[in-house]
């Protein structure tokens, strides 16, 4: 039996010029729950396309419950449950013929197929929609449908390529709730990527952080934060003609390394954190800085993220996640 | 076979999709044969008013038979004279399209002469066959002689003869063909725009069946659009002349024509990206090998350095096949044979390119 769920070994993909994906190595464990994080470009779309086989690796291997994806392609295809980033349920066709459709695509039987609709439907919430038109759903009634609908076929491991980039807080959460239970009772291992700290932190027994195509950071949540090593972030929001004056006032005071992103300047420090950001106000206002604001907070993804990457998640995350990919599709071609 | 299972599945979901629209698919499949035979059928059709001017130098009685046997013909107009000059200039003022010459010592047998004005050829064929029909029931020999410009061969035939089944055998082929243009092919591009593409082939089925799928598809519209542009071509007054059993080369033909023409659509839905590419290149092949296929003018009076062009124009033969049964009521077995392994052939030739494209179709 194999050891692992999905072992990613030294992955890379180039499109011309440019490398999408940089030596990436990873090893999911079965049942897990894993995040790849990032932001838009990082190279996550791309590295879920390799994994089902629908983009070529330019190198490295990919092995997926024990089979080699460049032998075993069909065999994985079938372990493996996919819910895009673009919502594909046709509006045309019922929830009901848009479950059959991909159970038929995924051979099974009709007599299979026709008992694990009302399962399925009856998972998602959607039992009395079971005959009425997708095209009439909400969008959180489409993603859940998408998201039951890549389990027709009883896989071993359910990806999701950005599941809940556009919907809103109360549909976010019933997916994640759902994404949960799929993973609880019935042992499915899960990859996620999102562009959203916050789901990352939430959903995912570990994380890997995801930039221009590398991974810089592997582990729990928790044990990114303490990447940073220290208790506390404090954060001092101003106009970028400022930032330079108020890292060098942070750095003095603390001695800590001040990261820089937009108009905030962060800073990690141990000990007091009460006296020292005292401090670090009355040097602001002794100096005549304006700021818009100062905040102290627990470590953050974001905050690990900005360490080892330099910019903020939070700047480049976006709503509308799908267009800009597309835009970004489109540029690299 | 596994591949031809799956391909069968997703023909499903494409026809539940059709199913869903049905009525407006149905209207656009209605309106535009519908469209067409109006306008273009009531252009060139049974001509209503043929003025002839009749010169009667016989006069005799056999002569004044023969010009009220022309009289009897509704769609003639007769102007009866006896000066062949002045009948001449109606000729070449446009009053009349064709003198006929009664020459003295016309007798039952004797042979009478025509001057048609080809300029007007749809006229002047309808009038000629008139006449020529009239003639030969009278007995008479014809000569005929040409002005104009344009060729004149391949006279309507038989009783009934009119534009209109010519039209609409025309029509219910181009229907057919290009049906698939704008369903097959066209779904494929909004399918692979929609991510749909993309998520049928994570999924185990073969690269194949997606295809097979589209075709399949794409040749049910065409059939669907035909039968209907046949429903109605045959509603507004055309004619099949060997009757009933006319319907099966018509099916088989507009069937080789959907075949042929999903195979084009598909390659074109292989590579092409965004839609209205894709609509640009389709119109650029289809229409000019409609026109050049005579589907509504016969081939003959096309410009001589096109001609080629129709006779490499696999449309051309489904039309004339089509057209005959309609219009002539006979196609010799061996004229369907070679007809339909042309089709066959062309249909073989698209379907194997869009084949090989599809093999490395981007799902992204």
């Amino acid at each position: 039996m194999a050891e692992y769920a999905i072992e990613i070994d030294h992955l890379t993909k180039k499109f011309g010029d440019f490398t999408a994906v940089n030596d990436i190595s990873l090893k999911i464990e079965k049942g897990e729950i894993f995040g790849l994080l990032g932001p838009n470009g990082a190279g996550k779309s791309t590295t879920i396309n390799m994994l089902l086989g629908l983009i070529e690796p330019t190198s490295g291997t990919i092995i997926v419950e024990g089979k080699d994806i460049r032998k075993k392609l069909n065999e994985i295809k079938q372990d493996i449950g996919l819910v895009m980033q673009e919502t594909i349920v046709e509006p045309e066709l019922t929830a009901e013929q848009n479950l059959r459709l991909f159970g038929r695509l995924y051979h099974m039987s009709e007599e299979e197929i026709e008992k694990k609709i009302p399962f399925l439907l009856e998972l998602a919430g959607l039992t009395e929609f079971r005959h009425a038109y997708a095209g009439t759903f909400s969008g959180g009634m489409k993603r859940r449908l998408e998201t039951v609908k890549s389990l027709i076929h009883d896989p071993k491991i359910l990806v999701l390529d950005e599941p809940t980039t556009g919907l809103d807080i109360q549909n976010r959460t019933k997916v994640w709730d759902l994404i949960r239970k799929i993973n609880k009772e019935k042992e499915v291992t899960v990859l996620m990527t999102t562009q959203y700290l916050e789901e990352a932190d939430e959903m995912c027994n570990r994380i890997a952080i995801i930039d221009h195509g590398k991974i810089v950071a592997l582990g729990t949540p928790t044990e990114l934060k303490h990447k940073i090593g220290k208790n506390v972030v404090v954060e001092v929001a101003t106009s970028r003609q400022w930032l330079d004056k108020v890292a060098e006032i942070l750095k003095k005071i603390t001695g800590e390394k001040v990261t820089t992103s937009g108009d905030r300047a962060s800073i990690a420090i141990s000990g007091d954190a009460v006296k020292k950001t005292e401090q670090i106000m009355n040097e602001l206002s002794r100096n005549k800085i304006p700021i818009n604001g100062i905040s102290m907070h627990e470590p953050t993804l974001d905050d690990v993220f900005l360490k080892l990457t330099g910019t903020s998640l939070r700047d480049t995350a976006s709503q509308e996640g799908f267009a800009s990919r597309r835009e970004m599709l489109m540029r690299r071609r | 076979m596994g591949i031809i299972k799956d391909a069968y599945s997703l023909y499903i979901r494409d026809m539940l999709i059709f199913k869903k629209n049905w009525k407006t698919s149905v209207a656009r499949s209605i309106i535009f044969p519908l469209t067409l035979i109006l306008l273009l059928g009531n252009l060139g059709t049974t001509v209503n008013h043929a003025p002839i001017a009749v010169v009667n130098l016989a006069q005799n009685p056999e002569a004044m038979e023969l010009i009220s046997d022309l009289n009897s013909v509704s769609a003639l107009q007769i102007y009866a004279m006896t000066n062949q000059q002045q009948a001449m200039q109606m000729l070449a003022n446009g009053y009349v399209i064709s003198v006929v010459v009664i020459p003295q010592g016309f007798s039952r047998y004797g042979q009478i002469y025509i001057y048609t004005d080809v300029s007007s050829p749809i006229a002047s064929q309808e009038a000629d066959a008139a006449i020529e029909q009239v003639a030969a029931g009278f007995g008479a020999r014809t000569s005929i002689y040409n002005r104009g410009v344009a060729i004149n061969t391949n006279y309507v035939y038989g009783a009934g003869s009119n534009y209109k089944s010519f039209l609409i055998a025309g029509i219910v082929i181009m229907v057919a063909a290009f049906g698939s243009m704008w369903s097959g092919g066209f779904t494929l591009i909004t399918d692979r725009q929609l991510g749909n593409l993309k998520a049928f082939m994570a999924t185990p089925v073969h690269k194949l069946s997606i295809l097979l799928g589209k075709i399949t598809y794409g040749i049910s519209q065409s059939m669907i659009n035909g039968m209907l542009a046949l429903a109605i071509g045959l509603l507004y007054g055309g004619t099949i002349a060997s009757g009933y059993a006319g319907l099966v080369p018509i099916i088989w033909f507009a069937f080789l024509s959907a075949l042929g023409f999903s195979g084009v659509a598909t390659a074109l839905g292989t590579r092409i990206n965004k839609i209205e590419v894709y609509s640009l290149i389709g119109m650029a092949i289809t229409l000019p090998l409609w026109i050049l296929s005579g589907a509504f003018l016969p081939t003959s009076t096309l410009p001589r350095f096109m001609q080629p062009f129709s006779t490499y124009n696999p449309m051309t033969y489904a039309v004339n096949a089509v057209r005959d049964v309609m219009l002539k009521g006979v196609l010799p077995l061996s004229t369907l044979i070679y007809y339909s392994a042309l089709l066959i052939g062309f249909a073989a030739v698209t379907i194997a390119i869009s084949l090989i494209l599809f093999k490395n179709v981007n799902p992204v």
